[in-house]
C-alpha cells in the first residue's frame, strides 16, 4: 500500500466506524436476515453435504457455522463479505465458472437473489464453531448463557503495586479494578475534591443536595479525618429516611410503577400508592432482598403473625397487579399473565421470558413450554387490580375489585353487602309509610356503611382451583397445544428441592425459586443494577437482558465476588450500597486525563469516576430544596386517590393532577397515557414497559422548562427574595446562590462575570428581577443537572 | 413567518458540528476512538441518509379519527345501493343505501362521491387504497394499531421511528408535531416514543378537545421577560456552560444542553410564528377554510400549520380531526365532518402542489378503519365499526395518483382485491421514505424491534 492508499483506507475506515455508530443499531439486523433468509436456504439446500451432520462431508466445505462458510472448502473462499465476485459459493449457485450447486437443481431466482444481498451487505450471521464459542460453559448446550453458570468462588487479586497511600485496609472492589487498570497501564485519578464527592453522595444516596450548613459541618470533619468524615457521611445518609425515596424510584423503575392503567382505558389505580410506599419503606428497612422478591411474588401467601407485616406483605404483591393491562380489544388473561411473566423474569433474572410466548425464544435457552410453565402458576392467580372499565361504584363493589387489607375481608364483604340491601331496601320503604321511622334506620344504616373504613390495595390472591395451561401455539388464545406442568425455568439449573404441589398456584415456589440463593441470576443482576446507579454504568451494559443478546460483563470476577459478597451479607442493599461508595473506584475524580483518555476513552474500566446526569426525581427535588420548598413530608395517599375511582378522559376531576405539589417527586402522580409534563421532558421510562436505565435527552423541551417553567420561575423569585434578606452586597448573594445551587464557592471569575451580568441588567431593569435572572441561570446550568 | 430576532447571533454551532464533521477524517487518521466520541457530539436528531434514495421527505398525516365510511367517499357501490333496506348477512341487520351523489371525477375518472366536492377536484393526485384492513374493530386499539403498528405492546409511533431514521434538517423546531391529537385512545403513545430515546417523541401541541388557535407548546413564553433580556440572560448562561464543557471535553451531554437551549430559544422565536396565520394572504385562509364560525376553521388552521412546519423542515406532522363515528345519524355525522375536513385537506394537496412541496411530502388520509354497510338501525342513518375492508388515499411523495388500488366485496365488507393491511402501508410509507422496513430498528429487551413487527408488505403496485 502506498501512502495515499493508506491515507484513503484510514478514512474509509473512520467513515465506516462513523457510519457505524450513526447507524448501530439499524445495522445489527443483518443477522436476522441471515436467520431469516440465509440459514433455512443452507438447511434445506445444503446441509446434506456441508454441514457438521453430513453423513459424508464434500469438499471440505461446512457452511453450519460462520467460520465454516468463511473459511471455505477444497475450491477456497466460499464466501468472502461485501465482494459478490469473488465468492465461490454465488458462483456455484449461480451455474457459473464450471460450478454447479446444488447439483441436482438450480435454486430459484429469488433464493439466489437473497444469497447475494447477504454476501454483499458483509454476509452476517451465522453460528460460531463450538469450539470457537467465547465463554465456554460447563454445559452442553450451544446456547447456555455465560449467566446461567454457578456465581463463581473468587478471591480478589493480589496486587503487584501498592494502591493508595492510607493506612486503610484495601477494598476488594479497588484490587478487582486496579488489577485491570495496572494491567493496562491505565493511570487512575486521585480521590476527588470534598465538595465534589459529598455533593456526589448525597445524590447517589438520597436524591438530595446538601444544605450549606451540611457542606460546613463535612469540610470541617473531612480537615480533621477524611476517611472517618466520609464513613460517617455514608452511614447518615443510609440511615435517613431521604435514601428510602431515592432508591426506591429506582426499584419503581423495574416495576413499571404508575398509578393508573393505561392502554386504551386509562382507569385510574387510586391504590397504587401502597405499594409505592411499600417499596419505599423496604428500601429504608433496608429488607433483604431475598425476602424483597418473595413479598412482591407470594407476599399473600407468607405466614406473618404480625397483623402490620402480613398487611404489608399484601400490598408487596401490588407489584403483580400495576401493570398497564388492555382492558379491552386485547386478550385481558393471557396478556395480564404475560406483562406478570415479563416483570418478573426481566425485574429479577434479566431474562426476556416473554418472548417465549408465541415460539420458543430466539436467542436464549427459553422454550415455549416454559413459558407456559410459569404461565400456568399467574393463570393459576387471581389480580385484583379494580374493575377496569367497569369502575366500582359501591363500597361492596370496590371491596370486590381491589383487595381489602383486613384479614377478616370475607366477613365484611358480607356485612357491606349486608348493610346495603338494608339501606335499598329502607329507601324504598322510606317512599312508601312510616317515612319518619325508616327514616331514622336509614340513618342509622347509613352512618354504619359510613364507618367502615377499608383499607383498599392492589394485590393477588390464590385461586381456589390451580390449574396447568396449555401451551398456545403461535399465543393465539384459541390454538392449545400441550398442557405444561407449572413449573420454573429448565434452563436454569441449581440444587434445590423446590416442587409445585397440584394445590397451590406455586407462586410461593417461584418467589423462592427466585430468591434461593444458588440461583445463578437473581443476584448478579440485582448487584449490577446497584453498580449501575452508583458508578454510571452496570458491569453488564445490558442491566435487564443477561440472555444471549445481553453484553458480556467487563468484570466477570467482581460481578462474582460482589454478588458472594452480596449473598452472605444476608442480601442487604445498604452493605452493598456501602462497599461501593467506600471503594476507591466511586471516590475517584471525574476528570478527564489525556493519557488515559488515549487508551480508554469509554472509562471502561473506571480510571476515572463516570460523571452523571441527574434523573428528574432528583433534579426537580433539588431546584426546590435551594429554597427550602421542598416538603419532605409523605403526603398521606396519592394524588390520584385523591380523585377517587375514574378514568382518564371520561369526566374526572383531574385538579389534583394540576396542583402545585412540593412533596418529593417520587410521590408525583404517573398517569400513563398523560404522563406530567416534567416526565415526558425528563425522561421518565414508559411506565408501561420495565427499564431500569434512564434515557438521557437533552431537548429544547428541557431547556424550555428551565427557562419559562412556572416552578423554576417560582423558585428562582423566592431565592431572590431569601439573598436580599439574608445579605446585603451583591457579592455575598453571589457567593450565597453558589453554594445553594451547586454546592460550591463560586470562582473569582465567576463573581466577576455574575456580577457584570447583574449590573448589566440593573441598568435596565430592577436589581431584584436581575438577581432572579442570576439565580435562574444557574439553576439551568448544565452544571446544576450533572453530578461530578 | 416571523425571522428569527437579531439577538441570535450567538456562536453558530451548527456551523461547529459541520466543521467537526468535516474535519473527522483528519482526526479519525490520529486515532479512530477519539473520532468516536467526537462523533457523539452530534445531535441524535441529525440528518440522516435512509437506505435508499427516498421519493417523500415528509409526511403529513390527516388523521379522520372514528372511522369514515368507504361507501360515503371513494368507494362506489352501486350494488349495495340497490340493495337498501335488504337483509343484510346478519339476519338482524339491514344494508344502508346510498346517501350522496357519485361522479366519477378528472381524468382518472377516480369516483368520489359529492360527500367531498373539494377533495373530488384533486381525483388527479389521490391513490386511493380500498382494500385496507386492520386487526381490531375498537377504536382503541385500532387507533394505537394505525400509528404505532401494535395494539397489544406500547410501541413507538411512526413518526417517532420517522425522525429516528432520518432526523431532521432544522435546528429550530421539533422533528415531529402532532397538532390537536385526542386525550383517550390510546393518548399520547399515538406520538410517543416508547422505547426508542424521548428525543425521537412527537411534540403535542393542543389537544383534540381544544381548538389549535387556543393551543400552546409548554413553556414557550416567559411574560416576564422580553426576548432581549432572556437573549442576554442566556448568554450568561451560555458562558458558563462552556466553561463547564471545556473543564469535562468528553462529556458530549454538555454540549447537547448548549445546543438544547439554543434550539430552545430559536424555537420560541419561530414556533409562534408558525402557529401565527396573520401572515398568510386573505385568499391562503379563504381557500383552507379558515374564518371565524366556519366548521372548517379549525382543521383549517391545523392544515396550512402542517404546511408551515413541513415547510420549515418538520419531518412528521400529523393532524386530527373528531369523529367519523356515526353508528347513528350517519348523513348528518358524516356531512359534519366532511364540511370541517373536505376543505381545507384539498387545499393542502393543491397549496403544496402550487409549492412544488407535493412531489416529495406524502400526505395521508384515513381513519382507524371504516364502517360496515349495514346496520342495526331502523331508519337505516347509520354504520358500524368495519376493520375488515375499508379506505385510505395516499397524495405526493412517490405514488400514482388518480388510481383507485384494490376494492371491498360488492357489497362492500371485506377487502377482496389489492388488500392493503396496515403493517403494508406502514412498509410502503416507510419505503416512500427510503427505507427498507425490516431494516429501521431498534434494539430493546434484547431483540430487534422495528414498526412492522415481522410482517409488511411494500405495495408495489401504488409507487409512481
Amino acid at each position: 500500500m502506498n501512502n495515499m492508499q493508506k491515507v484513503l483506507s484510514g478514512l474509509y475506515t473512520a467513515l465506516a466506524v462513523l457510519l457505524l455508530c450513526n447507524w448501530g443499531s439499524m445495522t445489527g439486523v443483518a443477522d436476522e436476515f441471515f436467520e431469516k433468509n440465509i440459514r433455512p436456504i443452507f438447511v434445506e439446500h445444503c446441509y446434506e453435504c456441508h454441514s457438521g451432520n453430513a453423513k459424508k462431508l464434500k469438499g471440505n466445505l461446512l457452511l453450519d457455522s460462520r467460520e465454516g462458510f468463511l473459511k471455505g472448502g477444497e475450491s477456497g473462499h466460499a464466501i468472502i463479505p461485501g465482494q459478490i465476485d469473488r465468492s465461490l459459493l454465488l458462483k456455484a449457485v449461480n451455474y457459473q465458472d464450471g460450478l454447479e450447486m446444488p447439483p441436482d437443481y438450480k435454486l430459484d431466482e429469488d433464493t439466489i437473489l437473497n444469497i447475494r444481498k447477504w454476501i454483499q451487505d458483509g454476509a452476517k450471521g451465522g453460528d460460531p464453531q463450538k469450539n470457537e464459542v467465547k465463554n465456554p460453559v460447563p454445559s452442553e448446550h450451544q446456547k447456555e448463557l455465560w449467566a446461567l453458570s454457578p456465581v463463581s468462588k473468587v478471591n480478589p487479586p493480589k496486587l503487584s503495586q501498592k494502591v493508595s497511600n492510607s493506612a486503610a485496609p484495601l477494598n476488594p472492589i479497588d484490587a478487582f479494578i486496579n488489577d485491570k487498570l495496572q494491567k493496562r497501564n491505565l493511570a487512575y485519578n486521585k480521590q476527588a475534591e470534598p465538595l465534589i464527592l459529598l455533593r456526589r453522595l448525597h445524590f447517589d444516596l438520597i436524591g438530595l443536595p446538601p444544605s450549606p450548613l451540611e457542606i460546613k459541618e463535612f469540610i470541617s470533619s473531612w480537615q480533621e479525618d477524611k476517611n472517618e468524615a466520609i464513613q460517617s457521611l455514608i452511614s447518615k445518609l443510609l440511615g435517613s429516611n431521604d435514601f428510602g425515596e431515592r432508591w426506591g424510584r429506582h426499584w419503581l423503575d423495574v416495576s413499571r410503577y404508575a398509578d393508573s392503567n393505561g392502554k386504551s382505558r386509562d382507569v385510574l389505580f387510586p391504590h397504587a400508592w401502597r405499594y409505592r410506599n411499600w417499596v419505599i419503606d423496604a428500601m429504608n428497612k433496608d429488607l433483604p432482598f431475598n425476602e424483597f422478591i418473595v413479598h412482591q411474588i407470594a407476599g399473600d401467601l407468607i405466614h406473618l403473625e404480625n397483623q402490620q407485616e402480613s398487611e404489608d406483605a399484601l400490598v408487596a404483591t401490588g407489584f403483580l397487579a400495576i401493570g398497564s393491562k388492555p382492558l379491552v380489544g386485547g386478550n385481558l388473561q393471557l396478556d395480564l399473565i404475560d406483562d406478570q411473566i415479563d416483570v418478573v423474569t426481566r425485574g429479577f433474572l434479566g431474562l426476556t421470558v416473554s418472548c417465549a410466548r408465541c415460539h420458543d425464544h430466539k436467542f436464549d435457552p427459553i422454550s415455549i413450554e416454559d413459558y407456559y410453565a410459569i404461565a400456568g402458576i399467574f393463570g393459576s392467580t387471581k389480580t385484583f387490580y379494580g374493575g377496569g372499565p367497569n369502575r366500582p361504584k359501591t363500597l361492596s363493589q370496590k371491596a370486590r375489585q381491589w383487595l381489602p387489607l383486613e384479614s377478616n375481608r370475607n366477613e365484611i364483604i358480607k356485612r357491606i353487602t349486608k348493610l346495603e340491601k338494608d339501606i335499598a331496601s329502607a329507601k324504598k320503604k322510606n317512599k312508601k309509610k312510616q317515612p319518619e321511622e325508616s327514616q331514622k334506620t336509614l340513618k342509622l344504616l347509613e352512618a354504619e356503611l359510613d364507618a367502615i373504613d377499608l383499607q383498599l390495595a392492589m394485590a393477588v390472591q390464590d385461586n381456589p382451583k390451580p390449574s396447568n395451561m396449555n401451551v398456545r401455539i403461535r399465543g393465539e388464545k384459541n390454538k392449545k397445544g400441550p398442557i405444561v406442568k407449572r413449573g420454573f425455568l429448565s434452563s436454569v439449573k441449581f440444587d434445590h428441592n423446590l416442587k409445585i404441589q397440584n394445590d397451590v398456584s406455586g407462586r410461593m415456589e417461584l418467589a423462592q425459586w427466585i430468591a434461593h440463593p444458588q440461583n445463578p441470576l437473581t443476584f448478579r443482576v440485582q448487584v449490577n443494577r446497584i453498580w449501575m446507579h452508583l458508578m454510571g454504568r452496570g458491569l453488564v451494559d445490558t442491566v435487564d437482558n443477561f440472555g444471549a443478546n445481553g453484553s458480556q460483563p467487563s468484570h466477570p470476577e467482581l460481578l462474582d465476588w460482589l454478588t458472594h459478597f452480596f449473598i452472605e451479607n444476608d442480601f442487604s442493599r445498604k452493605r452493598l450500597i456501602n462497599l461501593i461508595v467506600s471503594s476507591e473506584a466511586y471516590q475517584r475524580s471525574s476528570s478527564n486525563s489525556s493519557t488515559s483518555t488515549e487508551i480508554d476513552p469509554e472509562n471502561e474500566f473506571y480510571w476515572r469516576a463516570n460523571m452523571k446526569q441527574m434523573e428528574l426525581e432528583p433534579m426537580r427535588d433539588s431546584i426546590l430544596m435551594t429554597t427550602g420548598l421542598l416538603d419532605k413530608s409523605r403526603p398521606k395517599t396519592s394524588q390520584v386517590a385523591l380523585i377517587g375511582e375514574g378514568e382518564i378522559g371520561r369526566g374526572i376531576n383531574t385538579r389534583p393532577l394540576r396542583e402545585r405539589f412540593y412533596h418529593r417527586a417520587v410521590y408525583l402522580p404517573v398517569i400513563r397515557t398523560s404522563l406530567l409534563n416534567i416526565h415526558k421532558t425528563f425522561d421518565l421510562p414508559d411506565p408501561s414497559n420495565l427499564q431500569s436505565v434512564r434515557n438521557k435527552s437533552n431537548v429544547p423541551s428541557q431547556a424550555l422548562f428551565f427557562m419559562n417553567d412556572p416552578l423554576v420561575l417560582e423558585v428562582s423569585s423566592s431565592l431572590q427574595k431569601i439573598l436580599e434578606t439574608e445579605y446585603s452586597t451583591i457579592e455575598e448573594m453571589i457567593d450565597a446562590a453558589f453554594w445553594r445551587i451547586l454546592n460550591r464557592p463560586p470562582t473569582s471569575s465567576e463573581i466577576h462575570k455574575s456580577m457584570s451580568f447583574i449590573t448589566g441588567f440593573t441598568n435596565s431593569s430592577s436589581k431584584p428581577k436581575a438577581i432572579s435572572l442570576f439565580c435562574q441561570s444557574l439553576l439551568a446550568s448544565a452544571e446544576f443537572r450533572f453530578i461530578r | 413567518m416571523s425571522k428569527p430576532t437579531q439577538n441570535m447571533n450567538w456562536t453558530n454551532r451548527r456551523a461547529w458540528l459541520k466543521n467537526a464533521t468535516c474535519g473527522l477524517g483528519m482526526i479519525a487518521l490520529a486515532d479512530i476512538a477519539k473520532a468516536n466520541s467526537v462523533n457523539k457530539n452530534l445531535s441524535p436528531l441529525s440528518p440522516k441518509a435512509p437506505h435508499h434514495q427516498p421519493k417523500a421527505k415528509r409526511v403529513i398525516f390527516l388523521h379522520m379519527r372514528g372511522g369514515p365510511s368507504h361507501m360515503e367517499t371513494f368507494e362506489y357501490k352501486p350494488e349495495l345501493f340497490a340493495r337498501a333496506g335488504k337483509q343484510a348477512r346478519n339476519k338482524n341487520r339491514k344494508l344502508v343505501g346510498n346517501n350522496w351523489e357519485w361522479r366519477q371525477r378528472g381524468n382518472s375518472g377516480l369516483w368520489v362521491s359529492d360527500l367531498l366536492p373539494n377533495l373530488a377536484k384533486q381525483a388527479d393526485d389521490l391513490c386511493v387504497l380500498s382494500g385496507m384492513h386492520t386487526d381490531s374493530g375498537n377504536h382503541t386499539p385500532a387507533m394505537l394499531q394505525l400509528h404505532t403498528g401494535s395494539f397489544q405492546f406500547t410501541r413507538p409511533s411512526m413518526g417517532s421511528w420517522i425522525l429516528y431514521g432520518l432526523g431532521t434538517p432544522n435546528n429550530d423546531l421539533p422533528g415531529f408535531v402532532s397538532l390537536c391529537p385526542p386525550i383517550i385512545n390510546g393518548g399520547a403513545k399515538n406520538y410517543g416514543s416508547a422505547f426508542l430515546p424521548a428525543v425521537y417523541q412527537g411534540t403535542a401541541i393542543g389537544d383534540i378537545k381544544t381548538p389549535i388557535a387556543k393551543s400552546k407548546i409548554p413553556n414557550l413564553s416567559n411574560k416576564f421577560l422580553n426576548r432581549n433580556e432572556q437573549s442576554k440572560q442566556l448568554k450568561f448562561l451560555e458562558s458558563f456552560n462552556q466553561h463547564f464543557q471545556q473543564s469535562h471535553p468528553t462529556e458530549s451531554n454538555i454540549e447537547a444542553i448548549i445546543e438544547s437551549y439554543q434550539r430552545a430559544f430559536n424555537m420560541q422565536g419561530f414556533m409562534p410564528g408558525i402557529m401565527n396565520l396573520n401572515s398568510e394572504s386573505k385568499s391562503t385562509l379563504a381557500s383552507y377554510g379558515i374564518g371565524n364560525g366556519k366548521p372548517s376553521d379549525n382543521f383549517g388552521r391545523q392544515c396550512l400549520i402542517a404546511r408551515r412546519l413541513i415547510e420549515a423542515g418538520v419531518r412528521h406532522v400529523e393532524v386530527c380531526d373528531e369523529f367519523w363515528d356515526q353508528h347513528g345519524n350517519l348523513k348528518k355525522g358524516h356531512g359534519d365532518r366532511a364540511a370541517a375536513t373536505d376543505q381545507p385537506a384539498a387545499a393542502l394537496i393543491a397549496d403544496l402542489k402550487q409549492r412544488g412541496l407535493l412531489d416529495d411530502t406524502l400526505v395521508v388520509w384515513g381513519g382507524e378503519f371504516g364502517r360496515t354497510p349495514d346496520t342495526q338501525k331502523a331508519n337505516l342513518d347509520g354504520r358500524d365499526h368495519n376493520p375488515k375492508g375499508y379506505t385510505m388515499f395516499l397524495a405526493g411523495g412517490g405514488v400514482k395518483g388518480g388510481l383507485q388500488y384494490g376494492a371491498t366485496d360488492p357489497l362492500g365488507y371485506e377487502a377482496v382485491e389489492g388488500r392493503v393491511h396496515l403493517h403494508d402501508l406502514h412498509a410502503t410509507i416507510l419505503h416512500l421514505l427510503g427505507f427498507n422496513h425490516e431494516k429501521l430498528t431498534f434494539r430493546y429487551a434484547g431483540r430487534d424491534f422495528r414498526l412492522t413487527d415481522v410482517k409488511g408488505n411494500v405495495v408495489q403496485s401504488i409507487l409512481a
